[in-house]
C-alpha cells in the first residue's frame, strides 16, 4: 500500500465529496490526513469556531449550488454522522478550512476560512514521531533481534531525547518570529525557545541585516540585589534579598552606539563628548580608524539575552525596528505528533537503538561501538541531506571564485 | 481440537485393567484429570520460555511443522481470547465480568473514543515502574502511550464473592474501553455417567455435570493418558505402573525439548 492515502482533491482543495443514499443512517467517513476538529455544529455556539471544517450540501452538485449544512451532526473518529435524513442523491461536501475559504458556500460567512489545508501542505516530507516509534517497535524489537524486548516507555524516552538532540543541530527545525522592537528595547523569548540561530533587522528593501550578540560589550546580570551603605544585600521581611532594577541595563539602553562602533568620528559633537567622557585629547585620525575592533565595528546593533527576565534586549539604535528572530526549539514543544524529516528517519532509529543498547547492562562493547559508529554515520548523512546542498547552487556560488578576496 | 474425556478414561481403564491391576472410579478419574490437565497447561510456560531461547539465538528452525516453540504456542491458542473489561466506579479500575477464569493477561488495547479515536497499545508496568514513568515529562502517559497497572478490587463486585483482577489505566477517560488479550484457565474436565442396571458406570455426555472434555490440544492426548496413569499407579499402589508411566512421560519431555 502506498503511503499517500489522500486523493488529489483532499490534498490540494481540502475537500471530500459524498452522495447521500437517502437511508436513515447518514454517516460520512472522511479520510483526510488532517483529523477533523469538532466543537459544535451550531454556528450560534462558541465552540462552532473550533471546527476546522464545514459541511455543505447541494441537490445537484453543480458549482455554486452548495450551501452550508447548519443542522445537527456529530463527529466521532473523523466520521460525520448527520442526524437528519438527507434526500437520496444529495451531494455532501466536507471542506477543511483554508485561507481562501474553499470553493463551497454562497456567501462569505458560509466560506470555510482558516488554515487547516495549508498546514497539511508539504507534510509528506515528515513522519510523525509516534509513527517512527511504532516502526521502531516493529523493526528493531523482538526475538532474534538485538533488542529482544523493550519497554515502550523506554523507546519513547530515547526517541524524544534523540529528537531533541537532532533539533539542535541536524534538523531544519529553525523557527522564526517577526517582531518590532518596542520602546523598552526588549522582547519576550518565544515559548518554545531553546537557543537563537540569528537575529536580524529588516531594512526598507526587506533585506536581513544581522544583529550581533553583545557578548563582550555588556551583560544583563542575573541578580541585582539592593545594597546597604556597607555594600551588603538588604533583605525583605521574608528574609529574601531585595532585588532592584539593573543599572547596567539602563546604561546600555541609553548608550549612544556610535561610541562603540566608531561612527562618532563623523560627528564633531559626539567626538567632543567622547573625548570629554573618556579623557581623550588630541586629534583623531580622521577616516583611518587604526586599531578598530571588527567585532564591534558594525552599525546593525546588538542584542543580549536577559536570563533574569526571560527577555532579549537590543541596543538603543534598534528601537522601532522590524526584526526577525530565528531560533531553534527541541521539536517537542507541542505534542507527540512532532514531525521528523524523513531524511533523518534512519538516523533516528539508529540513535534510539544505540541509546537503548548502550544503557543496558551486560552488552558487549564491540556491539555498542558498532552502533555508535552507525548512529554517527547516519546522523552525518542526515545532516548533509538536510543541508540542502544542491549542485546548481554551488556552481552559482563558485562563479565568483575569480574575485579577489578582500581582507 | 479438544481431547475426548471418554477416550482418555477408557484407555486408562484398559491399561489398568490389563492383568487385573486395579480400577479407577469416575470420581477419582475426574480429580486426576483436573490435576493432570492443570499440570500440562502450566508446563507450557516454562517450556515456552525455554524453547524461545532458540528464537532469541536465531537457532530456531523455520519449518512449517517442526518448530517446537510454535507448537507450544499453538497449544495455548484454545485458551487465548480477547476479553472486554468494564470500568468499575467503586474500585476505580477495569474488571472482567465475563465467563471463564483469567489465568494471564497479555496485550492491552485502550480505546479512547473521540476525534480522532485512539486504539493504543497499553504498556503493563509494575507499580514501581509506573511511579517512575509518570514523573518524567518525556514518558508521561498519553492517550497514544497509556500505562496500565494491575491490582485487586478492594470492594467486592457482585456476583463475585472474591477479590478480582483490577486493571488501572492512565490516562483515564470516562468513555474509554479496554480490551485485553487474555489466557483463560482450562475448564475443569468431567466424565459424566449414569448407573447401569448392574451398577456399572455408563458414559453419558449430558449427565452429572455434564461431561466436559479436556480443553487441551489433541496432541496432548498421550500426555494426558500417561500422566493420569502415573497418578493412578499411586492410587492403586502399583510401582510398576508409576515407573512405566514416569519413564514414558520423561521420554516425551526430553524429545520435545532437545
Amino acid at each position: 500500500m502506498g503511503l499517500i492515502t489522500e486523493t488529489n482533491e483532499q490534498y490540494y482543495q481540502g475537500a471530500q465529496g459524498f452522495l447521500s443514499t437517502g437511508s436513515n443512517s447518514q454517516v460520512y467517513a472522511t479520510t483526510f490526513d488532517t483529523d477533523l476538529v469538532f466543537g459544535n455544529w451550531n454556528p450560534n455556539t462558541e465552540n462552532y469556531a473550533l471546527n476546522n471544517f464545514k459541511v455543505y450540501t447541494s441537490s445537484n452538485g453543480f458549482p455554486g449550488t452548495y450551501v452550508e449544512y447548519l443542522l445537527a451532526y456529530t463527529v466521532t473518529n473523523n466520521v460525520i454522522d448527520i442526524t437528519a435524513t438527507l434526500p437520496a442523491g444529495t451531494f455532501v461536501a466536507v471542506q477543511l478550512k483554508r485561507i481562501d475559504g474553499g470553493k463551497y458556500g454562497q456567501t462569505e460567512i458560509e466560506k470555510a476560512f482558516g488554515d487547516a489545508v495549508e498546514e497539511n501542505y508539504g507534510n509528506y516530507e515528515y513522519i510523525k514521531l509516534s509513527d517512527a516509534i511504532d516502526n521502531f517497535m516493529v523493526g528493531y524489537v523482538g526475538d532474534g533481534k538485538l533488542l529482544q524486548k523493550a519497554k515502550k516507555s523506554d523507546v519513547l524516552f530515547f526517541a524524544k531525547r534523540s529528537l531533541q538532540e537532532f533539533s539542535y543541530d541536524t534538523l531544519k527545525s529553525i523557527h522564526s518570529q517577526e517582531l518590532t522592537i518596542p520602546a523598552s528595547l526588549s522582547v519576550v523569548l518565544p515559548q518554545d525557545y531553546v537557543n537563537y540561530v540569528r537575529v536580524s533587522w529588516i531594512d526598507p528593501l526587506g533585506v536581513k541585516r544581522i544583529i550581533y550578540p553583545a557578548n563582550n560589550l555588556t551583560i544583563s546580570p542575573y541578580n541585582t540585589p539592593l545594597q546597604d551603605q556597607a555594600g551588603f544585600p538588604t533583605q525583605d521581611s521574608f528574609g529574601e534579598n531585595i532585588e532592584g532594577t539593573s543599572l547596567i541595563e539602563e546604561k546600555w539602553k541609553t548608550a549612544n552606539d556610535n561610541f562603540i562602533n566608531g561612527q562618532f568620528a563623523n560627528n564633531i559633537d559626539e567626538l567632543a563628548y567622547f573625548q570629554n567622557a573618556y579623557g581623550f585629547e588630541g586629534s583623531w585620525n580622521w577616516g583611518r580608524q587604526y586599531g578598530m575592533d571588527p567585532q564591534v565595528s558594525q552599525v546593525n546593533g546588538w542584542f543580549n539575552i536577559n536570563n533574569r527576565d526571560g527577555l532579549m534586549s537590543f541596543s538603543s539604535n534598534l528601537a522601532d525596528r522590524l526584526i526577525v528572530l530565528e531560533y531553534v526549539s527541541d521539536g517537542l514543544g507541542y505534542d507527540i505528533d512532532t514531525k521528523v524529516p524523513k531524511m533523518a528517519e534512519d538516523a533516528l532509529y539508529a540513535s534510539i537503538l544505540y541509546s537503548m543498547i548502550s544503557t543496558r547492562a551486560g552488552q558487549q562493547e564491540y556491539l555498542v561501538a558498532r552502533l555508535q559508529k552507525d548512529r554517527r554515520a547516519k546522523l552525518r548523512n542526515a545532516k548533509i541531506r538536510l543541508s540542502n546542498i544542491k549542485l546548481d547552487e554551488i556552481v552559482q556560488v563558485m562563479r565568483g571564485k575569480s574575485k579577489w578576496l578582500k581582507h | 481440537m479438544a481431547v475426548s474425556i471418554n477416550t482418555v478414561y477408557q484407555t486408562v481403564l484398559y491399561i489398568l485393567n490389563k492383568e487385573q491391576r486395579g480400577y479407577i472410579p469416575p470420581a477419582e478419574f475426574n480429580s486426576l484429570a483436573t490435576q493432570v490437565q492443570s499440570e500440562i497447561f502450566m508446563s507450557y510456560f516454562p517450556d515456552g520460555n525455554q524453547l524461545n531461547r532458540q528464537n532469541q539465538k536465531n537457532t530456531q528452525n523455520d519449518t512449517e511443522f517442526f518448530n517446537m516453540f510454535k507448537d507450544t504456542a499453538y497449544k495455548l491458542f484454545p485458551f487465548e481470547r480477547n476479553a472486554t473489561f468494564t470500568y468499575n466506579t467503586t474500585n476505580l479500575g477495569f474488571i472482567y465480568s465475563g465467563a471463564g477464569v483469567i489465568y494471564k493477561i497479555g496485550d492491552i488495547i485502550s480505546t479512547y473514543p473521540g476525534n480522532p479515536t485512539y486504539n493504543s497499545v497499553t504498556e503493563l508496568v509494575s507499580q514501581s515502574d509506573f511511579n517512575k514513568i509518570i514523573r518524567s515529562k518525556l514518558t508521561i502517559p498519553t492517550v497514544q502511550y497509556p500505562l496500565a497497572v494491575t491490582t485487586q478490587t478492594t470492594t467486592l463486585v457482585a456476583p463475585s464473592t472474591a477479590q478480582q483482577l483490577l486493571v488501572k489505566v492512565t490516562p483515564f477517560a470516562t468513555n474509554m474501553t479496554l480490551n485485553i488479550n487474555c489466557l483463560f484457565a482450562p475448564t475443569v474436565p468431567n466424565w459424566g455417567f449414569n448407573i447401569g442396571t448392574q451398577g456399572q458406570y455408563l458414559y453419558d455426555a449430558s449427565a452429572s455435570g455434564p461431561s466436559v472434555d479436556f480443553e487441551l490440544d489433541i496432541s496432548e492426548k498421550n500426555n494426558l493418558i500417561i500422566n493420569i496413569l502415573k497418578y493412578a499407579g499411586v492410587i492403586i499402589n502399583d510401582p510398576t505402573i508409576i515407573q512405566v508411566a514416569s519413564q514414558e512421560a520423561q521420554q516425551t519431555s526430553i524429545n520435545e525439548k532437545s
